[in-house]
C-alpha cells in the first residue's frame, strides 16, 4: 500500500504549513519527499519552480532526537551545516573562527542560550538542545524548514516556551516552514495554515487558514477561537481514525 | 573529586604492596624452595643483577610487539573501514569476523613458524588486528538516522557524513581496541618468542626454566607484567585525551 493516496499540496512563499493526522499517514513522508530524502513513486515535488532533487535544496531539518554529535561544542555543532552547504563550504576554513561563529552566536541569542556556544552537548538540558537544533537547521539560511515533530519529547512548558521561540524565528528569517506535528495546539499556535492528512494511504481532509494574529501567546490558546479550532481539527482526526478502523475490520 | 581519587590509588598500591608481603611470608613460614616458588625479594635481586643481560632481550621484545602492533593497527584500520562503510559487508562478514576472532591465539603460532620460520613478526601481526577491525566496523555501522537525514537533506555525500560523523564517532571505539590489540601484539610476541625464537624475554623465560634458575623465570614475568602494565597506561592516556568527551557524560554541570 501507497503511504501517499492522490495528493495535491500547494505552499506559498513564507507560509507556516502544519501537517497533523493519525499516526502512520505520511505526514513524514511528505516531510522526506519535499527534503528530496525519497523520490515519489508517482507524481511530482516541485520546489521553488523545479523538481525536487536534494542537492539543489538544502532545506533545514530538525527531528524530535536533535542529534547534536557529543566531540563538538554547541557553537561548532550549529556551523556544521555551513562545511557542507555552498558558498559557506568553500568559506569555511577561512570564517570560521569569525563570521561563521558570530552568526552561530547571534542565533544562540536569539533562542535565549546565548553563551552556550562553547558548551558540550552533554552540559544541556533537552530543552535547550532542542533550540540548539532549531539554530542548526536555520544557520544557512534556507528558504525552507522541514521540522518532523521536533518538540515531541519535551515536557508541556518547555514544549510551550519553544513555539514561542520558534514562532520568533519564523517572523524573523521568513522562512517556508512545514512543521510535521501530534500536537493540535502546536499547530494552531504555530502555523499559518493546518492541512488535517487521512489515515494511510494519506490524503488531505481540511487544509484551513489560521489567522490569529500574531505574535500569539499561550494564554491566547485558551480563548474560545482558539479551543473551536482544536475541536474542529480533532473531531477530523476522530473521524479518521474510525474510518480506517472500519477500512481494517 | 581529588581525594577520593587519591585515596583510590592509596589503596590500589596497598593491596599491591600487601600482594608481595604476603607472598614473602608465605614462602619464609612454609620454607619452600626457590625451586618451585621463589621469594619476591629473590626475584627482584636476580632482576637487578640480571638486568643488563635482560635489557637487549626486553628491546627485542617490545620491538617485536611495536612492530605486529603497527601491522596489525593498519590492516584492521583498512579491514574494519571497509566492512564498516556498507551495513552489507558489515552483516555478511561479521560471523566471519567472530569465528576468526574466537581461535585460541596460541593455537594459531605453530601454524605461522611453518610458513613464516621463526620469525615473530607475523604471529603478531595476525593476532592483534580481529579487535580493531571488529570495533571500527562497529563504530562506523552504528547508525544516527536522523543525523543522517539532515546532512543529506543538505545535499552532503557519503564522504561528507563519514569525515564529520562517521569518522570521529569512531574514535573511542577505535581508541578502546587499542588498549586491547596492544595487550594482543604483547602476548603475541612473548608466544612466538616462547615457541619459536632465540631472542626476546619469552626466550629467556624458556632457557631460564630449563636450567632451574627460577628466579630468573619469575624475574622475566615480572618484566613482562611491568612492560604490559606500561604499554596498557600508554594507550589509557592517550585514548582519555583524544576521546574524553566519550566518558564526561557523568559529570553534568548545573544550569
Amino acid at each position: 500500500m501507497p503511504a501517499l493516496s492522490k495528493t495535491t499540496l500547494r505552499i506559498a512563499d513564507g507560509e507556516f504549513v502544519a501537517l497533523v493526522g493519525p499516526s502512520g499517514c505520511g505526514k513524514s513522508t511528505i516531510l522526506r519527499l519535499v527534503s528530496g530524502l525519497v523520490q515519489p513513486t508517482t507524481g511530482v515535488v516541485i520546489v521553488g519552480g523545479r523538481e525536487v532533487a536534494a542537492r539543489a535544496l538544502r532545506v533545514g531539518m530538525a527531528f524530535q532526537n536533535p542529534t547534536m554529535l557529543p566531540w563538538m561544542t554547541i557553537e561548532r555543532n550549529i556551523m556544521l551545516p555551513l562545511k557542507i552547504v555552498e558558498p559557506f563550504r568553500s568559506q569555511f576554513r577561512k570564517l570560521r573562527k569569525t563570521e561563521f561563529r558570530d552568526k552561530a552566536n547571534a542565533l544562540l541569542e536569539q533562542v535565549g542560550l546565548k553563551g552556550f556556544g562553547s558548551r558540550f552537548p552533554w552540559q544541556l538540558s533537552g530543552g535547550m538542545l532542542q533550540r540548539a537544533n532549531l539554530c542548526r537547521a536555520l544557520i544557512h539560511e534556507p528558504r525552507m524548514l522541514l521540522l518532523d515533530e521536533p518538540f515531541g519529547a519535551l515536557d508541556q512548558f518547555t514544549r510551550e516556551e519553544l513555539w514561542s521561540i520558534l514562532q520568533d524565528l519564523w517572523m524573523a528569517h521568513s522562512a517556508t516552514v512545514l512543521l510535521v506535528t501530534h500536537d493540535l495546539r502546536e499547530a494552531a499556535f504555530l502555523a499559518s495554515r493546518i492541512c488535517v492528512m487521512s489515515a494511510r494511504p494519506g490524503r488531505i481532509l481540511d487544509d484551513s487558514q489560521v489567522t490569529f494574529s500574531r505574535p500569539r501567546t499561550v494564554a491566547n490558546t485558551f480563548e474560545p477561537d482558539f479551543v473551536a479550532l482544536n475541536q474542529k481539527l480533532r473531531a477530523f482526526i476522530v473521524d479518521a481514525r474510525t474510518a480506517s478502523a472500519e477500512g481494517a475490520a | 573529586m581529588p581525594e577520593l581519587d587519591f585515596r583510590q590509588k592509596a589503596w590500589s598500591a596497598g593491596l599491591i604492596v600487601l600482594f608481595f608481603v604476603a607472598w614473602e611470608l608465605f614462602c619464609l613460614m612454609t620454607g619452600m624452595s626457590d625451586l618451585v616458588l621463589p621469594r619476591p625479594s629473590q626475584v627482584f635481586v636476580t632482576l637487578y643483577q640480571k638486568f643488563p643481560i635482560l635489557w637487549p632481550h626486553i628491546i627485542q621484545t617490545l620491538a617485536t610487539t611495536m612492530a605486529g602492533f603497527v601491522l596489525g593497527v593498519a590492516l584492521g584500520v583498512v579491514l574494519g573501514a571497509v566492512i564498516g562503510v556498507s551495513k552489507t559487508a558489515y552483516d555478511t562478514a561479521y560471523p566471519l569476523l567472530v569465528g576468526f576472532s574466537s581461535i585460541p591465539k596460541v593455537a594459531v603460532v605453530p601454524i605461522f613458524v611453518l610458513w613464516f620460520g621463526s620469525g615473530t613478526v607475523p604471529a603478531v601481526l595476525s593476532i592483534c588486528f580481529f579487535p580493531i577491525v571488529v570495533n571500527i566496523a562497529t563504530g562506523l555501522a552504528t547508525p544516527e538516522p536522523e543525523l543522517e537525514d539532515v546532512l543529506k537533506a543538505l545535499g552532503a555525500s557519503k564522504f561528507d557524513i563519514l569525515w564529520n560523523v562517521g569518522l570521529p564517532r569512531t574514535m573511542p571505539f577505535f581508541f578502546a581496541s587499542l588498549k586491547v590489540a596492544i595487550s594482543y601484539a604483547f602476548v603475541g610476541a612473548v608466544l612466538s618468542e616462547t615457541v619459536a625464537s632465540n631472542r626476546g624475554i619469552g626466550n629467556v623465560m624458556m632457557t631460564a626454566s630449563s636450567n632451574f634458575n627460577v628466579p630468573l623465570v619469575f624475574a622475566g614475568l615480572f618484566v613482562l607484567a611491568g612492560l604490559g602494565v606500561a604499554l596498557y597506561v600508554i594507550f589509557s592516556l592517550i585514548e582519555g585525551r583524544v576521546t574524553g568527551w566519550a566518558t564526561r557524560k557523568n559529570d553534568v554541570i548545573a544550569t
